[in-house]
């Protein structure tokens, strides 16, 4: 076994073996001794966990993705993980597990870090699913869904809550919904409704350079009126990026004290908010660009106060923002963004284990939004 | 210009650490601690957007460079050093923020131009004057960079301005505690305690941060914290290099100067501190204090009982043949300088008393490894522990600083079989294999703590001074013995049979690393 080539940096990972639901405890038990029979010396083999983590897909397709994300989130998270697939035409049984464990060199013996168990089930068996995470979840430790799918949680239905049930927190995506207005609306319900789970969006937490970069740049030290007397916005966005779009001016809104009025689709690819801070007007005018990656590519900032300016961000490839200000007093500047990809953003956001006081504040004025959209 | 122009944007970015726009001026940026430390550590934390997006790097130094040669002098340290590899796309909007500004120490118009360079980054960057100054320079020459600082007006005041300047003093402060006393006083004749960032990079290091953490954030050990249950305390910083490049500062400074002053006794401050009741620096930085004030003075009349020096000889390490520290080039003929030096070391308060912490250092040993172990007291010699021939294995728990961080417990336990027989068996914890990613540099934590002014892991005046009081002691006692002969251990061991006696003869041995 310690033969085996590392899937990822030090993770090695044991070929999966199929063993019956019924057995699986046992099959793990057989894997960790035969592991340790390779641990020398007085090492014996040790074993760090920190969270369940049940992860479930609609599509095989999904799942294949995430099996190359696992080895890069497990070695920042050792974790227990259940990865559930509802629909397969793979095989004629209704469910079909594996199993397999991943490990790494320590001293002069190894340490394990994570078992996984993989299901495969027909969609006529997905009721089913949610009762292997309540047999095979790690006592006293926190359990989080990876809800892998282009439904949002709440449409998905009763698979969704019976999961949801056994977890902790619950992680999700919104970037490639296909009607995020819908999605929007469901998921700040349920948020709103929901005090028992640490809930998260993916989608906020890529955010989270823009937003850096935006509060330093229009920082009142350095423009003194940008951020009290801004009239204008204009987001362009890629395909699929629309929600990222909505966080982020539904966070400018909430942080600061805008008051959605009016919402109008403009076609099929752009839309506009009309806010209201105080008795001052905010236009937002937020386009999709018919091709591109799913981010935003840029915004324009506009300010009317001592005289006014502009602003420009905008994302330069996958991991650098730029700034550049137009008559404002804002230099330009280049910064990198942090590696973002999906395993990471995973990882960082199992090791929070607390609810996102402004995300949850943020999704409280998306809703207002999205509701003055439909109106 | 009002102070906390209140921005809602920053909230939920990060709610301790917000670096703020800065200027860093390297003096000494040509320099070696420039190359490999400080600049990847920049670069590393720039990559990770972990620096706020108005900022430069100003080096300032007496070679003959310009920008564009400070940038490739960057570049080639942050190819060698750096912990995360050079990105060809951003590389260009890094070095963008990186300038050279040529000029003497000691030279009052070199000051004036680097202020006019400084106002001039500052209005391209949008840096509202922020400054914070890097004195990676001989401590012969802080006395004359200071006060140059102040006379040209590159001090900012504590005014309520809302804009800073800060300084950066690298170690060590003095070589005694005179000269520990004249630097802290040039430095807070000129600047506020407040603008003061004494760096020891150790306090950078993750597993080092991790101390308070394990003892403060677990209910488990803090109650085995204290003399009823621990029966002593090594810490060990073994170095497998010898003198090498640094002979000339190494001869005039020794083991005790270079590690034990600043380093081990920092180690020490943090394993033996009481509970401190907030987060807040100053009540950490008392806390810490507080055990510098409990440390034992070493009685001159006692100190062979208490304290081991000496040097290493000719050897093998690794398998290569190296010469002794008195045939090291640069070292002093007849030098007396220790390469090695071991102590016994009490803390006289409640927790602590009649604990003995044994500290060791010294270079070319057989491997680099730094650790504090806490060996627990040993069960009763009774039921498993009877048999006084072969007794249990005490309780260990090694804290592991470098270069394997992590920790370690060393437990009893029985082997499977009809009979009771008892093994120790080690459980290991590693950042690196159970989280993965590599941690982020000493420096790369401690400069940005400087960005975001949190002076948490740098040493207060007081501090420094107390260290040096009780070091003193030790250095003086050495004044007054006009011994040549020093104890001789051969280079790829681990230190001298003095040593291995001092701690023997309380009936404990040193570890194995």
């Amino acid at each position: 076994m310690s033969a085996a080539k590392p899937v990822y940096h030090d993770i090695h990972c044991s070929s999966p073996v199929q063993v019956s639901l019924s057995d699986i405890e046992k099959e793990l038990t057989g894997l960790w001794h035969s592991l340790n029979r390779d641990a020398a010396g007085s090492q014996t083999l040790t074993r760090a966990c920190m969270s369940n983590l049940v992860v479930y897909c609609d599509l095989r397709s999904e799942a294949d993705a995430v099996l190359q994300d696992l080895p890069k989130i497990l070695e920042v998270h050792p974790a227990r993980v259940l990865l559930l697939i509802g629909e397969t035409e793979r095989t004629n049984d209704d469910l079909k597990a594996y199993l397999s464990i991943y490990y790494s060199p320590v001293s002069d013996g190894w340490q394990l870090c994570a078992e996984q168990v993989t299901v495969y089930c027909r969609q006529n068996a997905a009721r089913r699913l949610p009762s292997i995470p309540r047999a095979l979840c790690v006592g006293d430790l926190p359990t989080t869904l990876w809800w892998v799918s282009s439904q949002p949680p709440p449409l998905a239905g009763e698979i969704f809550y019976s999961l949801a049930d056994n977890a902790d927190q619950i992680i999700f995506d919104s970037i490639g919904w296909k009607n995020p207005v819908k999605g929007v609306l469901a998921v700040t319900q349920w948020i709103a409704g929901n005090d028992s789970h640490v809930i998260y969006n993916l989608a906020w937490r890529r955010l989270k350079a823009w937003r850096k970069l935006i509060s330093e740049a229009l920082d009142p030290v350095v423009a003194p009126d940008a951020l009290a007397t801004v009239s204008r916005l204009e987001i362009e966005h890629g395909p699929h990026a629309l929600p990222v779009a909505w966080l982020l001016v539904g966070w400018l809104a909430a942080r600061l004290k805008w008051q959605p009025v009016e919402g109008r689709l403009l076609s099929q690819s752009a839309m506009t908010w009309h806010f209201e801070c105080g008795k001052d007007p905010i236009d937002v005018l937020v386009k999709r660009r018919d091709e591109g990656d799913a981010w935003i590519d840029q915004l324009l900032w506009s300010w009317s106060g001592n005289a006014g300016g502009t602003v420009m961000f905008y994302q330069l490839g996958e991991r650098k923002l730029g700034v550049s200000g137009k008559g404002a007093p804002v230099a330009e500047t280049v910064v990198a963004i942090p590696e973002s990809d999906r395993a990471r953003l995973v990882a960082a956001q199992m090791a929070h284990r607390f609810h996102d006081e402004l995300f949850e504040d943020v999704l409280e004025v998306s809703n207002r939004m999205a509701a003055i959209l439909l109106k | 210009m009002e102070r906390h122009l209140h921005n809602p944007l920053t909230a939920g970015l990060s709610d301790v650490h917000r670096p703020q726009p800065c200027t860093l001026v390297i003096f000494g940026g040509g320099g070696d601690l420039s190359h490999r430390k400080l600049l990847p550590a920049l670069y590393n934390q720039a990559l990770d957007g972990e620096l706020p997006a108005n900022y430069a790097v100003l080096g300032f130094a007496l070679e003959e460079m310009n920008d564009e040669g400070f940038r490739d002098f960057a570049r080639e340290g942050i190819e060698t050093f750096s912990r995360q590899k050079l990105d060809p796309a951003f590389w260009p909007d890094f070095a963008h923020k990186l300038h050279f500004q040529q000029g003497s120490f000691t030279d009052a118009e070199a000051y004036d131009g680097l202020k006019r360079r400084l106002e001039e980054i500052e209005s391209r960057f949008g840096i509202p004057g922020n400054r914070i100054y890097y004195l990676a320079i001989p401590p012969s020459l802080i006395e004359a960079c200071v006060q140059q600082l102040k006379r040209a007006g590159l001090v900012m005041p504590l005014d309520g301005s809302g804009r800073f300047s800060r300084i950066i003093v690298e170690k060590p402060i003095g070589r005694d505690l005179a000269s520990a006393r004249q630097i802290n006083a040039v430095l807070c004749k000129n600047f506020n305690e407040e603008q003061i960032y004494r760096i020891d990079h150790y306090l950078g290091k993750e597993t080092v941060q991790n101390i308070l953490v394990m003892r403060f954030g677990n209910s488990i050990f803090e109650p085995l914290w204290n003399s009823r249950y621990i029966d002593h305390v090594q810490i060990t910083v073994a170095e497998e290099e010898g003198v090498g490049t640094r002979a000339g500062y190494y001869d005039q400074a020794g083991a005790l100067r270079d590690m034990v002053q600043n380093h081990i006794l920092q180690l020490l401050t943090l394993i033996a501190m009481e509970p401190p009741w907030t987060m807040d620096a100053n009540v950490i930085r008392d806390n810490r204090q507080d055990v510098l004030h409990c440390l034992r003075s070493i009685d001159r009349k006692e100190i062979d009982r208490s304290v081991i020096r000496a040097q290493y000889g000719a050897g093998f390490w690794r398998g290569q043949e190296v010469p002794g520290y008195r045939r090291e080039e640069g070292v002093a003929n007849g030098s007396t300088t220790e390469s090695y030096v071991a102590l016994k070391v009490f803390i006289d308060n409640w927790r602590w008393s009649g604990v003995p912490f044994y500290l060791r250092t010294g270079k070319r040993m057989p491997k680099r490894a730094s650790e504090i172990a806490i060996q627990f007291k040993s069960v009763p010699p009774i039921f498993f522990n009877a048999d006084r021939s072969h007794p249990l294995e005490p309780n260990v728990l090694a804290l592991n600083i470098q270069p394997n961080e992590g920790l370690s417990m060393q437990i009893a336990t029985k082997l499977p079989g009809p009979k009771v027989k008892i093994y120790p068996v080690k459980m290991d914890f590693r950042y690196g294999s159970t989280f993965g990613e590599a941690s982020p540099e000493a420096y790369e934590r401690l400069l940005v703590d400087v960005m975001a002014g949190d002076a948490t892991l740098f040493m207060r005046r007081d501090t420094v001074e107390s260290s040096w009081i009780w070091i003193q002691a030790i250095l003086d006692a050495w004044a007054d013995n006009r011994s040549r002969w020093l104890p001789e251990y051969e280079a790829g061991t681990w230190g001298p049979v003095e040593a291995d006696r001092l701690i023997e003869t309380d009936g404990r041995k040193w570890r194995l690393l």
